[in-house]
Parts: structure tokens; sequence; C-alpha cells
């Protein structure tokens, strides 16, 4: 029992030891680099948070959800009119906008969990349509149709960062305990799970919730990093990028949505530098179809990808220290095998 | 009472598209047994193949139809073959294919955006634009067009389906695919069948819908959901259902449009979706079923 609680506590200190270094590194970042690449840091971690709660709905728990913009625009919301109207502090107004995602994912997620198969995505797209008409309607309250502006400006990049670092530790410890290993057993095969005792409706709401929790942390640092809001900015392709970021790592896991965010984050940016690269050379005509053809490029990868790896560049496995050491030790070994 | 008969008349024709479509989302749920999320891009494709024969002067506008009908058809048998079948022969789950799915539509999509014009097109004017009054109501041409269109390519499918041995044989399929092919029904042939009479009926919603606001790349995934809206409503797998459906949400649309707000006239569909799912998850015309091991 005593070690048990020792454990514990050590692995608290560890986490906390962590998180600050994540905002002592994020802040000299911050400072010793110039605005562009900082800024494209920030979002790859947002865009990581909103990849790991979209994976946890999806790739863990096998729950298709397409409207997780909706989640977003919950959060983002909530967080800027709290801080704005209410004049609430940054961190009360940031938890409740996820708690209030979380409590909008029970009500969306309940009637279609209950079922079985796909309807799950058809109605949580229907409710990112929903929740955008009463957003655009709501004039008085959210500025409506003519967006939100002047949200304060929170997410810097050690906050991004900090937020990544604690959703990344709470999920990942989430998937390896008795929980997560339900969520994943409700993937694998619902009518099993049940006959072994998991009430699969129960643990696909718990599911739902806590990634709406963290889609409405996202959606918040995406409005307090923009300095401003409109109902279109959380779109059905704002939830495609997350879920393109999650497939493209690997559905299920969670340092997969890392590389996955990576590189959905860096694929706009190496095309619009190609573009302006090849326009100073002198070469138009490829230029200007580089900044426009990057979508093409996108949607064409993204079949190539399911056609060809379905399960993404990581598949379920997880890139762990451990296992680069081994990886290194693997390639170094084999380097001396040889003649 | 003449303004509800001219919103009966309206929801009559935005019910003709979505009923169109959604019983293309049903008859390929029937088969295959997941959500084709790229057959909204089918409907796009098949608005700009007929926008583009008639503003080029290729074809005069009733073999333009037509042209644009086949052709869609062809495309989403093509993305059958080359999308969807070799996942299904590799055996990868659903998921897979439903993400394949908005793979299609995001191609398509963007192509059209990148490659042919992000902007919104009217179409050319191929039928007379003054509104004909009847019993007071006054109907546009077109919608005329797209209440007769829409009955005359629904009560066909319905008779193809229930009455040749082509159509009996998507029913089989939908019933059971492997007993289906013990009896020896070539289930490929069939599901091809089924994907392109789903990109017919789409892309002649495409036309008239093109026909009556505008023609832009993002019109099937807009329609195309409301559609699958009322595919569920009516009953996933039930052609009637679909019929039902979309007859329904066209209709509870222009209503709620007109007597309680147009400005929450698109989420009208989900709430309905919402409450069908809760009460009846099989839908208004839908068989319960029963997962079994």
């Amino acid at each position: 029992m005593m070690t048990k609680t020792n454990g514990f506590v050590r692995r608290i200190i560890v986490f906390a030891l962590e998180v600050a270094a994540v905002w002592v590194i994020g802040s000299l970042l911050r400072e010793v680099l110039p605005a562009y690449p900082v800024g494209i840091m920030t979002i790859f971690c947002i865009n990581a948070v909103l990849a790991l709660s979209w994976n946890l709905i999806s790739g863990f728990t096998g729950q298709f959800s397409l409207g997780h913009a909706g989640f977003m625009v919950v959060g983002a919301y909530t967080s800027a009119l709290l801080m704005m109207k209410a004049k609430w502090p940054f961190l009360p107004s940031f938890i409740t906008a996820g708690l209030l995602s979380a409590l909008v994912g029970f009500l969306v997620g309940f009637p279609s969990l209950r079922l079985v198969g796909d309807y799950l995505s058809v109605v949580t797209l229907g409710f990112q349509y929903i929740i955008t008409a009463i957003l655009n309607n709501t004039t008085k309250l959210t500025g409506g149709g003519l967006g939100l502006p002047g949200v304060p400006y929170v997410t810097s990049l050690p906050v991004a960062a900090v937020t990544l670092t604690i959703t990344l530790w709470i999920l990942s410890n989430l998937v390896n305990s008795k929980q997560g290993r339900c969520f994943v057993a409700v993937k694998e095969d619902e009518i099993a799970a049940q006959s072994v005792g998991i009430d699969t409706t129960y643990y696909k709401v718990v599911a739902f919730m806590i990634s709406s929790f963290f889609a409405g942390l996202g959606g918040a640092m995406i409005g307090h990093y923009m300095m401003y809001l409109h109902p279109d900015v959380f779109n059905y392709a704002k939830t495609i990028e997350s879920v393109s970021m999650v497939i493209l790592g690997g559905l299920g896991s969670l340092t997969g949505s890392l590389l996955g965010a990576m590189c959905i984050t860096l694929l706009p940016e190496v095309f619009r530098n190609l573009a302006t690269f090849l326009g100073g050379m002198g070469m138009l005509g490829p230029a200007n179809f580089l900044r426009r053809g990057w979508m093409v490029f996108y949607a064409t990868g993204f079949l190539v990808l399911m056609l060809t790896r379905p399960q993404g560049l990581l598949g379920r496995r997880e890139l762990t220290w451990p296992g680069f050491k081994k990886w290194i030790g693997r390639v170094v070994v084999r380097k001396e095998a040889r003649p | 009472m003449q303004q509800f008969l001219q919103q009966l008349w309206n929801g009559l024709a935005i019910g003709s598209v979505y009923a169109l479509v959604a019983v293309g989302y049903t008859l390929v749920f029937g088969v295959l047994k997941f959500i084709n999320f790229a057959h909204g891009s089918v409907l796009t494709v098949g608005a700009y193949i007929a926008l583009y024969s008639v503003l080029r002067n290729w074809l005069p506008f009733p073999l333009a139809f037509g042209l644009s009908m086949s052709l869609s058809g062809v495309f989403s048998y093509l993305t059958e073959m080359y999308a969807y079948r070799p996942l299904r022969e590799k055996g990868a789950p659903k998921l897979n294919l439903l993400i394949t799915s908005i793979g299609v539509s995001l191609l398509v999509e963007n192509s059209i955006v990148v490659f042919v014009s992000p902007d919104f097109h009217p179409f050319p004017r191929v039928l007379p634009s003054a509104p004909i009054t009847m019993a007071g109501m006054r109907i546009p041409p077109v919608d005329l067009l797209l209440v007769a269109v829409g009955l005359v390519l629904m009560c066909s499918l319905s008779y193809f389906v229930n009455r040749t041995l082509a159509g009996l044989t998507i029913k089989a399929v939908a019933l059971d695919r492997d007993a289906a092919a013990l009896m020896g029904i070539n289930t490929s042939k069939t599901i091809s069948l089924t994907f392109f009479l789903a990109g017919i009926m789409a892309s002649a919603a495409g036309v008239l819908i093109g026909m009556r606001f505008s023609v832009n790349p993002y019109l099937g995934g807009f329609f195309g959901l409301k559609s699958f809206a009322a595919a569920v409503v009516g009953g996933i797998g039930s052609v009637p259902g679909a019929y039902l459906g979309g007859y329904l949400i066209g209709m509870l649309e222009t209503f709620g449009a007109a007597y309680i707000s147009s400005n929450y006239k698109d989420a009208i569909a989900f709430v309905l979706l919402v409450f069908v799912l809760l009460y009846k998850p099989s839908g208004l015309l839908g068989k319960g079923t029963q997962e079994k091991v």
C-alpha cells in the first residue's frame, strides 16, 4: 500500500516537473525565436489537443464523430464570453468552457450512442449545423454572423504547450487504465464487451464527454489565439482537419496524433513557402498552382493513405523512449553485422 | 390558406430533391451497410456537367440533363470500383470505408474549387422564369419540373427494384450478401449497379437544385447531409422510407421557415433526426434489426 501511494506521489511530482519544464522551454522559445515559427508551434499544440480528443472517441472507442467543430465552437464562445462579458479570469473560464462542452457532449451523445452503428457521425454533424445556426442568430450575445471581435489574447506558446502536456498526460493515463481498456473493448467488439459485463453505452458516453471536454479546451485556445470568433470558422472542414491528423498518425495511437498534427500543420506552410520561393524564382505558373493546389494534394494524399496504409503511419503503436532506444540499437547492430 | 398551399408546394419541390438523394444513401446502405459520404459529391458533379454543357452550348438542355445523369452514374460506379472495392476485398473495417468516402468527397470538392472555379454559378436560363399562377399559387416552372422529374424517377426506381430481375438482386444482396452470392447472384455486379442507380438519382437532384438556386462546389455537401438525415428519418435501407423522409423534411423545413423562423431552417432536419433516433431508431418505415453474433 505504502509503495503504491509513493508511486502515485512520485508520478504526480514528475508530472509537475514536466509541466514546469514545458512552460520554461515554451517561454524561452517565444523570446528567442521569430514570431512565425512560434506561431506555427502554437498552432501545432492547439491542433494536437484537438486531434488527441478526436482520437479518444474515434480511435480508442471506435465511435465516429463528425461534429467535433461543434464542441470546439461551444468551448470557444464560452471561454471568450466569460472573459469578455463576465470579466472572469482565464483559468476558470477556460475550464468552464471544457465542462460546458462535455455537458453538451452528453446531451448529443446520449440519444445517438445508445444505438449500434454510425448514427453518431450523422447526429454530431447535424449538431454542428444546429449550433452554428444558433450562434449566427443570437446576435446580442455572440455578435452572430458579424463575429465576435476583441477576444483577449491568452494562448501564447507556453499556455498552448502546457495544455497539450496536460491533455497528453491525462489521456495516456486514461487509455492505460481499466476505463481505457473498456473503451478499446467497445471498439473491438460491442457484443463481446457486453457479454463480459461492460456497460457499453456508459463507456461510450463517458468517452464522448471526455473527448468533448478537450475539444472545448482546444476551441477556447483557438479563440484566445485568433482574438476573433466567427461561427463559420468551426465548420465541417475544421472537423476533417482533426480527423485527417489522427488518421495520418494512426487511429488509437496518442503519439501518432501528435505526429499527424505536426504533418498537417506544416503541410500548408510548406506549400506556401514553396510557392513564395518559386514565385521569387520567376516561376509564376507553378507558384500559383501550388498556392491553390495544395488542397487537391491534401485530398489525394488522404485517399492514397486510406487505400494503401489505412492504419496510418504508426498504426496503434506508440512512439516511446525505450522503443526508440531499441530501434537505435537494432539499426546499430544491423550496421555492425555487415561484412 | 393561399400561403399554406404555396408553402405546401414549395415543400413538395424541395422535398423531391431530398427524396431523390436520400434514396441513393438508402440503396448503398442497403447493400454495403455503410454511409457513403461521397454521395453528395455525385450530386455536385452532376450539376457541373449539366451547367457546363449548357453554358458552352455543347448540348441542348434535355440532352445535357440526360448526359449529366448517365455520366454521374458512371462516376458513382467508378468511386465504388476504385475506392471502396479494394478496401472491401481486403476486408478492411467499416470505419475505413466511411473515412475513404470522406476522402472522395474532399477530393471532388477541392478539385472543383481548384481546377474549375470556386464561384457560385447561376444556371443559364433554359426554362421561362415567369411563375405560372395556378389556384392562387405562384409556381416557378423549375419547381414544376422538379416535382415531375422527381415523381417519374422515383416511380421508375421503385418499379425497377420491385419488378425486374436486376432490381430484385439488389434487394436480395441487401437482405443477405452471402446468401445472395450462394444463390448465384453476382454481388459485385449488383453493388456496381446500386451505385450507378444512386448516382443517376443524385445527379437529377443536383441539376434541378442547381437551376433553382445556383451551382457551387459545396452544393453536394450541404444537400447531401440533409438528405442523409431524410434517409435515416424514413428508415435507412427502405426505399419508400427515403421518399417519405425526403418529403417530410422538405415540408417541415418550408413550413418551419414560413411560420416559425427562417433563421433556423437548416437546423430543423437535424432536430427531427434526433427525435426520430430517440423514439424509433430504425426510422419511420425501417425494420428494426437485432445485432447477432
